[in-house]
Order: C-alpha cells, then structure tokens, then sequence
C-alpha cells in the first residue's frame, strides 16, 4: 500500500507532519553547523513532538492503520513500512510529552555550557536521535526496526560524548558503544531466528505458530542490556552521569521507553512460552530493585543516584511483566492484564518524573558545575522552585500519594497480591508473596535514598562557595520541572481514568477480552475520607511551620556547647547519612571503612582524623574488569593476524577461497 | 584419453601459466603471459565455431588485441621506465613454485572431476581443470612474487582463469558484459602501472614485502 494523503486520517497525518518537521530541522543544522542557534532548534524539536503527541494522542484507539512510508525506500530485503496501532500511539504521547517538555529546558542548559558543546553537533545528533527513535517505535518489520534502532544508538553514542574534551566522557562513550553493539548483537541473532521460524520479516506474523523459547530469550537479554537492567545496568552509571543533562534525560526516558515497547510487542504475545521468559524477568528485576536501590543509596554523585534509581525503576517494571507472562501462561488473563497495566503505567510515570528530576540535576549542575553531594547544600534557599519540584518528583518516584507513582506501584503490589492468592503453582505464590516482602523493603530504601538527595542538596548549609551565587537557571527551566510536576499530580489524582485509559494498549499483545473489572478499584469512602483528612492536615502542618512568625530571637538549647551556629564542615554528609544502611549490605556493597585518628593523647585531642569509607562495585570488580582482561588478550592475539604483509593478505583471501569451495563442494 | 582441440587449448594455457612460475625474469614472464592468452583466445574463438556464435570471434578478437598486445606492451614499458629486470627474489623457489603449480593442476583435477557438467555434445570438465589450474597459478604468482610487477602479472593471469572458468561452463556470456570485464581488466592494469609508478617514486623500489607498516 503506497502513501495516498487521502486515505490517512488527519491526526496520523499530524505524526508525518511531526517527523517531517524533524527531517527539515535535522537538515537545516546540517546547513548552519556552527552558528546554529539552540532557541530555534529547540523550538523545532518541541514543534515535531508536540504535532507527534497530537497524532498519536487522537490516533489513540483508532484502527490500527500501516502504510508504506516512502515507496522508493528499500532496506534491501523489507520496505519501510509504518504501522500506527494503539500500542505505538500511546508510546509515542509519552514520548512526545517527555521531548516536549525537555525541547523548552534544553537551551537554557546548553547556553550554560556553550563553550564545552558544538551546537550543530548537539543538535544533528539530537534529531537523527528523535526521528531514529520515533521510526523504531513505528516499524512494523525486523530490518526497518533494526536499522533505526541502531541509528538511534549510534546518535545516542555521539551525544554522549559531545562533552568530549574530558577523558570521563569518551570513556562512558565507548562504553556505551560496547554495551549497544552488544545489544544489537543479540536483537539481531533473535531476529534472524525468528525469521527462521516464520518465514517473514513482519512482526505481525511472529506469532501463533508455534512458540519457540530461545530467539524470545535472546531478545529479552539484547533489551535487558539496553534497558540497563541487573547485571547489564554498569553502563548507565557512565553514561547517563556523563552526558549533558537533557541527553541523560532523554536516554533515561524515551529510550526506556523504545526498550520496553520492544519488550511489550514482541514478547508479551504468545510467540514464546512465557513461563521461562517470566521467571527470568521476575527474578532479574528483583535483583534490579535491590540492586540499584542500594547502589542509588550510596551514590555521591546526583546523576549516578538517580540513574541507579532508575535500574531500580526498571526493575520494577520488569516484575511486572514476568508477572504478566506467567499470568498468561496461566490462562489468568485478568491478572495479566493487571500486570501490563502496572506496567505501562509504572513506565508512564518512572518517564515523567526521571525527566523531571533529571531536569532538575541538570538545573544543579548548570549552576554550580559540580554534581558532587559532597560540594552542595543549601540549595533550598538560592533555587525554590528547583527544590520544590524536585521534591515534589522524588515523591512521585519514592510512590508516595497523592502522586501517581504510588498510584502505579500499588497496581504492582496488587498483580503480585494476586499471583499469590491466585490458584497457580505453589512456586508462583510464594515468589509472588516474597518479592512483596522484596518491593516494600526496597521502597523504603529509595525514600532513604531521596531523603538524602533532597537532603544534601537543598538543605542545610552551602558546602562550596559557588552555591551563595547560585540562582534559578531560567523560567524555562522552572516551567518544565512545575509541568513535570503537575503532570505526575493530575495523574495520580485521576488513577481510574488513566487505567482505563491504558488497558486498550494492552489489548494489543494480550487475548482480547470484554471488560477488565476492578482495574484500580477506587477505595472505600472511610478511607478516602482518612487519606483527605491526613492530606489536609499535612498541607496545613506544612503552612504553619513556614508560617512561624521570625522573630529575630535565636535560641539555643543549653547543652549545645556552642555548637549551635553549626558550620558546613560540620553539617552531616550524604556518606554518613547512608552509612548505616551501608553497613547492613556491606557484603554486597563490598563496604569498607577506615578511621584513622594522628595525635599525642589520640582519645581526647586528635590532631588529624582520617576517614575513608571505600565502597567497590561487586560486578564491575568480579565480573566485568576480568572478563574485559580476556577480551584484550583475545583480541591481541587476533591482532596478529594483521601484519600488514600483502602477501600474508592475499594469502588469507586464498585460504578463505578454498574454504568456500570446500563447502560450495559438499552441498 | 583422445584429447580434442578444445581440451589441448585449454590445457596449454595452463602448462603456459605454469610455465610462468619457472621464470623469474620478468619479460620472460611477460612472453609466457602472452602465450597463455593467445591460446585463450583462440579457445574462445574454437568455442566461436563450435556453437555458432558469431560474437564470440569478436571477443577472441578483443582479447587477442588487448592482453596479447597492448597490455604486454604495457607492462615492458613499465619495466623499462623503473629500471627492473627480474624479481629480485620469491618467497618460495621457482622450481617449487613450478612444482606447487603442477600439483595444484592434480588438485584442480580432482576438484573438477566433482562437477558433472556436460553441455551440448562438449566435455567441460577439462577446460574447468585448466580453468581452475590457471586460477590457482595466479594467486601462487600473486602469493610467492615480492615485486609489484609480480603480483600485477599473478592477478592477469588470475583473471585469465577465471575467464576462462567461464568460458568454458556456459555457452560465453553476452557481449557486452566481455566488453565490459576486458575494459575493467585494462583499466587495471594501466592503475597498478601508475601505483608502481607511485610506489617507486615514494620508497626507491617496489618490493611489496617491504611494504609492512601499517596506518590507522
């Protein structure tokens, strides 16, 4: 089918719109290079996005349409077909809504390091990534999605390294690259495998005939690698703590959000056996919560925290579609469909409240130029509105009501409530109950780990003197982080809506069904009336002690010794906030501390008093630095098979040559 | 065995490339060179008379003018200009180089007797064992010269062989794809006649196993 203008609705038209606005942009920089300007390219990026998220917003339960997109465009073996569902519509306003958002806060956050990052670069970069991104959402066959998934990678890559005078950038960079090819590898060999089995290249026909496990296996770990989950979750400490805010923003987001997506049309349907994929994702996300909520804990630096938080998000999410599989393998379709809705809706709002947090960051590191906690402080009082509306997220992300990721993680707690009250194997159940134990203890973990973030940052006193001359980075800035913020509230507040609003996507990959009662069953009226009560006195508790007349007068306690006006030195650090819960988990931690105190009489005047407290990465040092050592050794003996003889060339040409026709011989 | 015209054709321009292995004088090579092509061409023009197709003289023509003539011509010239007589030594001796090329003709043998075609009323099995001998004699050229003259006249013959390869499993390809391949051919040469121009300009020789460092 060609693309006839006629025969496509008005708002899917929007999203060729959309994406033709970011072809043009991605053109025009290429024009100007140098002297491109960030307001303008910004304002393309949010013109694209926001004719995108109308599209997809309207196009939203509309019969799924597919057309191709340019007849003359033929990746070799498959044509560039698009198909626009349910499921891609409601990726695609999430998406669109996150890029609209960080299209209005990147120029101020680039014009703060303007000397540090080529514009035309940044922004070629940026709009190969949208348009690579938004097309791998779209592509309808295995060729089409691999080849945008890799520009999406590759454009991604360059990003992170546009700061790449430093060292620590080209490092994460090239990590990163590793990673992606890694990836892809994996995608790729899947891919060919189920062409294998199907005999087509269209993911439309990649199920029902049959379910084979590994090419899904495989799959799930090119993701998994993607998506950062345990143990695959090293690179996103280096590269989302290295790239420029608005970048990590977006990779932490909208490129979840492609993996997922991946993961929901590919996996979800019954292409595979379901009861292995699901174990596999429930127990590797059960590590990730752990995992990243513990290493988030410890973190000094805030961009690391809150992408270790995100491998904790990930985690999450993850659960819930292992517990989605193994409710389909089950024949529980209701308990698998309340699983993909709390997934969906957990990746919805882990989307909106990381960008806002990591907007946020970005407002932080832009100011003071340090992410260090060690350095911050104060925050509060130089930056409100950052402080608020970070708040405001963590609160969203630590699943605290009203705001919508408590909304998301109690649809978790309720698919895994299920799971075990439900009639499954005995397994299942206590897994089920388990991983509720699991999720709760980490929940609090993150809201510890938030504390301290807020906590540095933004209260007490400056620890560094570029904080006095701190002050909000820009409006822009400021607007983004309150629509993140009101956002994340409106949803939380409007939760049944937004689940039904949801469970048309999940009709997608799951068997259909009529109706799916109790979805987010509103709770009893006492409650309610309980939750406003608590809300309400909450608010006005907060009212009265920012009300608190000042009157001058300080007052000490008696016993301070003088201590009262306490300096920074000596206001408590991230590191001793997170000590104590440091030494519970120091196995996995691999947590030590030294004390050190120089001095004549030691116990009652010490002149020096060292501390250290070393914390090493348990995978990195047992797993990845070894097996990273082998790869060298490996490749250095390959190496020598490039001399650079001609004749030991042409001599491998013949060999290989030989080889050939022994095989061309024997079929 | 009684060999017709078509097999003697073809199998001496094989013994001829191997013959070239013996030598390493470099207008000797060159002579054989155009000895082996000329029985190439008048294969193809046998193969001409023998199906009746009248553009298939016109490609023995071609051949006989370019390879025989002017690309022999050629590569004297470019001898004489950078001042080289033989190849000033092989990685393996000429006389086990010759040997080598004589077992690969065994070898070739072998490997042909595998493939059962037979077109029209013409046993194609022994022009695919020369076909397949003078292949393997261009690359041993290729492989065992260390001048760069060596290996352009290995890839020649190379070529030969797989032309000839051709030739002698199908009924001759369309003219204008002979055309085609016999203008590559010269083409190339006359660009590795200039890069060894090039070579000797820059390094004062043109002995290629010198030529070892590597650039990123």
């Amino acid at each position: 089918m060609s693309f006839n203008p006629e025969m496509v609705p008005p708002c899917t038209l929007a999203i060729g719109y959309g994406l033709g606005v970011w072809v043009a942009a991605a053109l025009v920089v290429f024009l100007t290079a140098e002297r491109a300007k960030h307001t303008f390219f910004s304002f393309l990026l949010f013109m694209g996005s926001f004719f995108i998220g109308i599209g997809a917003f309207f196009s939203y339960q509309q019969k799924a349409i597919s057309f191709n997109l340019l007849p003359c465009c033929y990746f070799a073996i498959a044509p560039l077909t698009i198909r626009i569902d349910t499921l891609a519509c409601f990726f695609l306003t999430i998406v669109a809504l996150v890029v609209c958002a960080l299209a209005i806060f990147s120029p101020a956050y680039l014009k703060a390091y303007k000397d540090r990052l080529h514009p035309g670069i940044y922004w070629h970069c940026i709009f190969m990534f949208m348009l690579a991104l938004t097309l791998t959402l779209l592509s309808t066959n295995a060729i089409c999605f691999l080849i945008f998934w890799e520009t999406m990678s590759l454009a991604a890559m360059a990003l992170i390294a546009s700061d790449h005078i430093r060292q620590k950038a080209r490092h994460a960079a090239l990590i990163y690259m590793g990673i992606t090819t890694i990836s892809t590898v994996l995608i790729f060999a899947s891919f060919l495998w189920y062409y294998r089995h199907f005999h087509s290249w269209y993911f439309a026909d990649w199920h029902a005939a049959g379910s084979i496990t590994f090419p899904a296996l495989l799959l799930f770990f090119g993701l998994a690698v993607k998506a950062g989950v345990w143990p695959f979750h090293i690179w996103m400490s280096y590269a989302q703590a290295e790239a420029p805010s608005p970048v990590t923003a977006f990779m932490s987001t909208v490129m979840k959000v492609v993996g997922l997506y991946t993961f929901i049309r590919l996996l979800i349907l019954d292409n595979n056996d379901g009861l292995v994929l699901g174990y596999i994702a429930i127990t590797l996300g059960t590590v990730s919560i752990i995992w990243g909520s513990l290493f988030a804990l410890l973190e000094r630096d805030l961009k690391r925290l809150l992408s270790y938080s995100s491998v904790e998000n990930i985690g999450i999410i993850l659960i819930a579609l292992g517990v989605c599989l193994v409710a389909r393998h089950d024949k529980q379709i209701d308990l698998a469909y309340l699983a993909l809705v709390a997934a969906l809706f957990h990746t919805i709002n882990h989307s909106l409240c990381k960008a806002g947090l990591f907007v946020g960051a970005g407002c932080i590191e832009a100011v003071t130029h340090t992410r260090d906690l060690a350095f911050l402080g104060g925050l509060a009082r130089r930056m409100p509105w950052t402080a608020a509306c970070f708040l405001a997220n963590s609160l969203a992300i630590t699943a605290l009501p009203p705001f919508n990721g408590f909304a998301s993680k109690w649809m978790v707690y309720q698919s895994l409530f299920k799971l075990t009250m439900s009639d499954a194997q005995v397994i299942d159940r206590i897994s089920g109950l388990s991983i509720v134990g699991i999720l709760s203890l980490v929940g609090t973990l993150s809201l510890a780990c938030y504390t301290k973030a807020i906590g540095i940052c933004f209260l007490g006193r400056p620890r560094s003197e570029m904080i006095n001359q701190a002050n909000e980075l820009s409006h822009s800035a400021v607007v983004v982080q309150i629509f993140f913020v009101v956002i994340c509230l409106a949803m939380g507040l409007t939760v049944p809506y937004v689940a039904s609003l949801l469970w048309p996507a999940c009709c997608e990959v799951l068997p259909k069904v009529e109706q799916v009662h109790n979805l987010f069953p509103v709770p009893l009226q006492t409650v309610t009336c309980i939750a406003v009560a608590i809300t309400c006195f909450a608010v006005w508790f907060l009212f009265y002690l920012a009300k608190r007349p000042d009157t001058g007068l300080k007052k000490y306690v008696t016993w301070d010794c003088g201590y009262g006006n306490l300096p920074a030195r000596a206001e408590e650090t991230g590191t001793s906030f997170s000590e104590s819960i440091a030494r519970i988990f120091a196995p996995i931690l691999r947590y030590r501390m030294i004390t050190e105190i120089q001095g004549k009489d030691r116990r009652h005047f010490p002149e020096i008093i060292k501390f250290e407290s070393i914390t090493s990465p348990l995978l990195e040092g047992l797993i990845y630095r070894p097996s990273m050592r082998v790869i060298l050794i490996l490749s250095r003996a390959i190496a020598k098979l490039q001399t650079g003889s001609i004749h030991l060339y042409l001599l491998y040409v013949f060999m290989t040559l030989l080889v050939l026709i022994g095989i061309g011989i024997r079929l | 065995m009684i060999l017709d015209t078509f097999s003697i054709l073809a199998i001496s321009s094989a013994v001829l490339a191997i013959l070239m292995l013996g030598t390493m004088y470099l207008r000797a090579n060159l002579n054989f060179y155009a000895l082996h092509t000329l029985a190439i061409a008048m294969e193809t023009a046998w193969m001409a008379q023998k199906i009746h197709d009248e553009h298939l003289y016109w490609v023995a023509f071609f051949i006989a003018l370019l390879k025989v003539v002017i690309i022999p011509r050629y590569l004297a010239w470019v001898i004489r200009n950078i001042d080289v007589e033989s190849d000033s030594g092989s990685f393996i001796p000429a006389p086990v180089a010759m040997l080598t090329g004589i077992g690969m003709l065994g070898a070739s043998y072998l490997l042909s007797v595998q493939l059962s075609s037979l077109w029209g009323d013409i046993d194609s099995r022994i022009g695919a064992m020369a076909a397949m001998s003078v292949f393997f004699t261009g690359v041993l050229l290729m492989l065992s010269r260390k001048i760069a003259i060596g290996q352009i006249i290995g890839f020649l013959v190379l070529e030969n062989g797989i032309y000839l390869f051709a030739l002698t499993q199908t009924h001759g390809m369309p003219l204008i794809i002979e055309m085609g391949l016999l203008l590559e051919v010269l083409v190339v040469v006359m660009i590795f006649g200039l890069v060894v121009f090039r070579i000797k300009k820059s390094f004062e020789h043109i002995d290629v196993s010198r030529l070892t460092n590597l650039r990123e």
